[in-house]
């Protein structure tokens, strides 16, 4: 497994500025039958320093979108609540902000790329139509001006012939390049913040690496910060600086990649990390037993208690562990993160 | 590559405006009945400027004429140029007809879009009200209005485009509401749009296709109305000529001038079946030729 090292790159501590800082996050589903809000998210703590890349880890229904959706405030009222917590933008509180101001925020400073290309673009339009109505509602850009940025930004993105793509409809293009695309509108106004949710999912191997490549240059060229919300740790080891680990709705782990690969400190991760495929190592893959509890069926302890080999009754199962600080900006939610051993990445 | 096929299948409607021409013009019935319906609709409409007589001069010495170089499809009763006459009442019928439709689409399209955008319990009860105006007969409203308003086409084919926007609120409702759950209405928001621009651009984009055809069917059905209700003598009033006025006076005369009557027939024939032929085909081309290209 290939790790990323950038020199320039400093870990989240106060003095570093902070482009996206989320405290105290809770989401809920609501269950209209039963007339209550069900927790799904509780407790997400997040700190995405400028220029930064953030990997968001974790398996389907761990709260991992929910978080990135409630950032650009986009859930739907009516089934999905945040409960209560705060999202700050370069300081700024999201959470209150009326709704006229924060869709000047969306598309102008958060960026939001999703998972799958062939349903996010409009097929009824070009590709040029899409490009411009992002422009012409966030920038002062008129006519010509806006048609030269539009094929700027295709170039950027690395669409071969823009003067071409620009006339083509969705449905003409393949999936990575309807990916760039929408990469290319969700970049069009350099947003300061970017956010990921499964990039790379729907697309295939090859793909996916040259898609990866491209949000990492661009998230230098641009000097945005990026959040990236993938199940994929291949992703998370090509790209992100730092990584936050998210199980059954709350952040089990934080680390620089480097540190969550090789020294994990949360038995999940550790359990993640196994269940890689590892090139020259003949060995059948280890799933984890069980299953993720459901949500508002939380067990009061650690969550990932009854599916963990390092159980340790009662400490483990009657108290919920906290998110606990182990120094270089790592945190585990492990109440035995001391006396664990726990096996990284080629060890 | 898979993925490209996976996407022929699940996209809903990648509509290609200039492939649906260039398909249409392969289509040789419709290409040729297209060009028919607009030959009709320009001498219609410029009729004025065209050497013929004019449709109300009457000339008692020339009644119950054969068809001649003077008057190319004879003379009627009164020895009006029966040519001239059936093209007036063609423009009658074609702008009754987009009276009624306009009417329609303007009632029907906007609140149908709205609620099948939004969803809910404004919803359920405009859906409810939609339903009552339906199960109204057009023409019995039509009749009611003139009855009240006196002889007047205007505000019969209005009563009539009341009657239609149910059928423009089911049909934009029921897309709006599928295309409300698209992502890329999500993805469009994240883009920072505001709700009536997404109505506008993305949900109008995408609905266009089937109202396009229905705005189609519902103009035969218009020029079907205007003609009935001038045939009961509550549309147009003489001396105007109307294509429903012709056949009512035409008909004492059919054993000695059929031809009177064959000729305003077979023109409300003719409109209609253009129009049904051309809307069929353009329900083809947004239903079935879709991602030819991929």
């Amino acid at each position: 497994m290939r790790l990323r090292t950038r020199a320039e790159y400093v870990p989240a501590t106060r003095d570093t500025a902070l482009a996206l800082s989320i405290s105290g996050l809770e989401i809920g589903i609501v269950d209209k039958v039963a007339g209550r809000v069900v927790p799904v998210v509780t407790g997400v703590d997040l700190a995405l320093a400028e220029r930064e890349v953030l990997g968001l880890v974790g398996e389907s229904g761990s709260g991992k979108s929910l978080t990135s959706l409630a950032i650009t405030r986009l859930l739907d009222p009516k089934s999905v609540r945040v409960q209560s917590g705060s999202i700050r933008l370069f300081g700024r509180e999201l959470r209150t902000l009326s709704e006229a101001s924060m869709r000047a925020v969306r598309g102008k400073d958060i960026g939001m790329i999703f998972q799958d290309p062939m349903t996010s673009l409009d097929p009824a339009f070009t590709v040029g139509h899409q490009l411009n109505s992002v422009l012409r509602r966030h920038t002062a850009l008129r006519d010509r001006a806006i048609r030269e940025r539009a094929l700027e930004l295709l170039a950027l993105v690395g669409l071969g012939d823009p003067r071409r793509r620009i006339a083509q409809y969705p449905h003409q293009l393949s999936g990575g390049a309807r990916q760039r695309v929408m990469i290319a509108m969700a970049v069009a106004c350099q947003p300061r913040v970017l956010i990921a949710d499964e990039p790379t999912t729907a697309l295939d191997v090859t793909t996916q690496a040259q898609i990866l490549e491209l949000l990492k240059n661009l998230a230098d060229t641009l000097k945005m910060s990026t959040l990236i919300a993938t199940h994929d740790l291949g992703v998370v080891a090509d790209v992100c600086d730092r990584v936050a680990v998210m199980y059954a709705g709350q952040i089990v782990e934080q680390a620089s990649a480097e540190q969550l690969f090789y020294h994990p400190k949360h038995p999940y991760t550790e359990r993640l990390l196994l269940s890689l495929p590892r090139v020259g190592v003949r060995q059948d893959l280890q799933g984890i037993p069980g299953q993720p509890p459901r949500a508002g069926n939380f067990p009061p302890g650690c969550r990932f208690a009854p599916r963990c080999g390092y159980i340790d009754a009662p400490r483990c199962v009657v108290t919920a562990p906290q998110l606990r600080q182990l120094g270089d900006a790592h945190s585990a939610r492990c109440v035995r993160v001391d006396d664990l051993r726990l096996s990284g990445v080629g060890a | 590559m898979t993925s490209t096929l996976a996407a022929s299948v699940s996209i809903p409607a990648p509509v290609d405006r200039r492939s649906i021409w260039r398909a249409f013009a392969r289509n040789r019935l419709s290409l040729s009945v297209l060009v028919l319906f607009v030959l009709i609709v320009l001498a219609a409409v410029f009729a004025s400027v065209l050497p013929l007589h004019h449709p109300n001069a009457q000339s008692l010495a020339d009644r119950l004429q054969s068809p001649s170089w003077k008057y190319p499809l004879g003379t009627d009763e009164l020895g009006r140029d029966e040519l001239a006459r059936i093209l007036a009442a063609t423009r009658i019928s074609l702008w009754a007809a987009l009276q009624a439709t306009a009417v329609g689409i303007v009632l029907g399209v906007p609140i149908g879009l709205v609620t099948g955008f939004v969803g809910g319990r404004l919803d359920s009860v405009l859906s409810r009200a939609f339903d009552t105006i339906q199960s109204i007969p057009p023409l019995i409203l039509a009749i009611a209005i003139v009855a009240v308003l006196g002889r007047q086409l205007t505000p019969a084919m209005i009563a009539i485009g009341i009657v239609f926007s149910p059928t423009f609120y089911r049909v934009s409702r029921a897309a709006a509401s599928t295309v409300a759950n698209e992502t890329y209405i999500e993805a469009s928001r994240t883009m920072g749009q505001s709700t009536p621009r997404i109505l506008l651009t993305h949900v109008l984009g995408n609905v266009a296709p089937a109202l396009i055809v229905q705005t189609s069917t519902t103009f035969a059905f218009g020029i079907l109305a205007e003609a009935a209700l001038s045939y009961l003598g509550l549309g147009v009033q003489p001396p105007s000529a109307s294509l429903g006025s012709m056949l009512t006076s035409a008909a004492n005369l059919l054993n000695s001038s059929p031809l009177l009557t064959i000729e305003p027939g077979l023109m409300i024939v003719v409109l209609v079946l253009c129009i049904s032929l051309v809307s069929d085909a353009l329900r083809d081309l947004s239903s079935g030729e879709r991602g030819s290209e991929i």
